[in-house]
């Protein structure tokens, strides 16, 4: 009898020590919801205005500039409809497409493949990121270029 | 460490190694880069809970390395590290403050850690334009630090009723 009762109490500290702490029944009362709902509104706000300020200042760009480990390898012209296969430090690749005045990755053997899911650009500014093999492309503006300018009044 | 203490750690490392592997299964990411659902976050925030922060935080360092051995690359554990530490640091403090509940923690917690790891992207890549996706990443923090905090909250209700 008495080594049962002994195991018993044994079980119940070895949960109790499983179990860690017990989850405070109050940790959601209403003024803490209330403070979860400002902040939520608080970081969507700003994540919105930072949205709008970095679109209102978009031109359409004139130049696709291929940055590979920190350094630009090649500037092409976005008006010329092209493809350029882009090889990385690490032996692999993505497929650069130029046409119609945007664009994208077309093909890529980096693991996730986000690159070529982030789509098209043709903004100035705008940006793919392919972050396994370094590599980035960025559209620049022509600074003497009015219509970009247009196009946004437009 | 006792033998209770390694088999608990076990225990919660290889919760939040599955949590890893689920999360490479589920396509999240809408071709941002770095957005993620944080599911390894619901282990690490109810080690937090539970058994305090050496426990959350010995979770969390270990499962980034055994997780990027896994199914990523070293170049993957520098940006996870980055954002993992970052975020257990702000949830740390964000508990200590106490103004939020465990949904408050965890929304803390995956915004920082979406902000801290674009951050160490714009510096390892030496570019500002991959900043272009903080927006979103803020946006996409709020979501899912709040299904992580609900899920955990609910987590630990269930766990709290164990043994009674």
């Amino acid at each position: 009898m008495q080594t049962d009762l002994n195991n018993i109490k044994n079980n119940n500290k070895i949960l109790h020590e499983l179990k860690g702490q017990p989850y405070d029944r109050n940790d959601l009362r209403p003024g803490r919801i209330r403070a979860e709902a400002i902040l939520i509104i608080i970081i969507l706000t700003i994540s919105l205005l930072i949205y709008l300020f970095m679109n209102l200042g978009m031109r359409s760009g004139s130049t696709v500039e291929v940055s590979l480990g920190g350094e630009i390898i090649a500037v092409y012209p976005l008006d010329k409809d092209m493809e350029y296969r882009i090889e990385s430090e690490d032996g692999g690749y993505n497929l650069l497409v130029i046409s119609g005045g945007e664009c994208y990755l077309s093909d890529a053997d980096c693991p996730d493949r986000l690159c070529v899911k982030q789509g098209h650009i043709s903004r100035s500014g705008r940006s793919i990121i392919c972050l396994p093999h370094k590599l980035i492309i960025t559209i620049r503006g022509d600074e003497a270029d009015g219509d970009g300018v247009d196009s946004v009044a437009r | 460490m006792n033998n209770r203490s390694v088999a608990r750690l076990g225990l919660i490392l290889a919760l939040a190694l599955i949590l890893s592997y689920v999360e490479s299964l589920i396509p999240f990411a809408f071709g941002i880069p770095g957005m993620k659902l944080g599911l390894p976050n619901l282990a690490v925030v109810i080690a937090l809970y539970l058994f305090g922060w050496k426990w959350a935080l010995t979770v969390n360092v270990l499962r980034i390395i055994l997780s990027g051995f896994l199914f990523g690359n070293m170049f993957g554990i520098i940006y996870s590290l980055a954002g993992a530490l970052t975020s257990f640091v702000i949830m740390l403090l964000v508990r200590r403050i106490d103004i939020f509940s465990i949904r408050g923690v965890s929304i803390c917690g995956a915004v920082s850690h979406n902000i801290a790891q674009l951050l160490t992207a714009a510096i390892l890549m030496e570019t500002a334009g991959i900043l272009y996706y903080a927006p979103f990443l803020l946006a996409a923090g709020v979501v899912t630090g709040l299904i992580i905090g609900i899920a955990s909250e609910g987590t630990l209700r269930i766990v709290g009723r164990l043994g009674q």
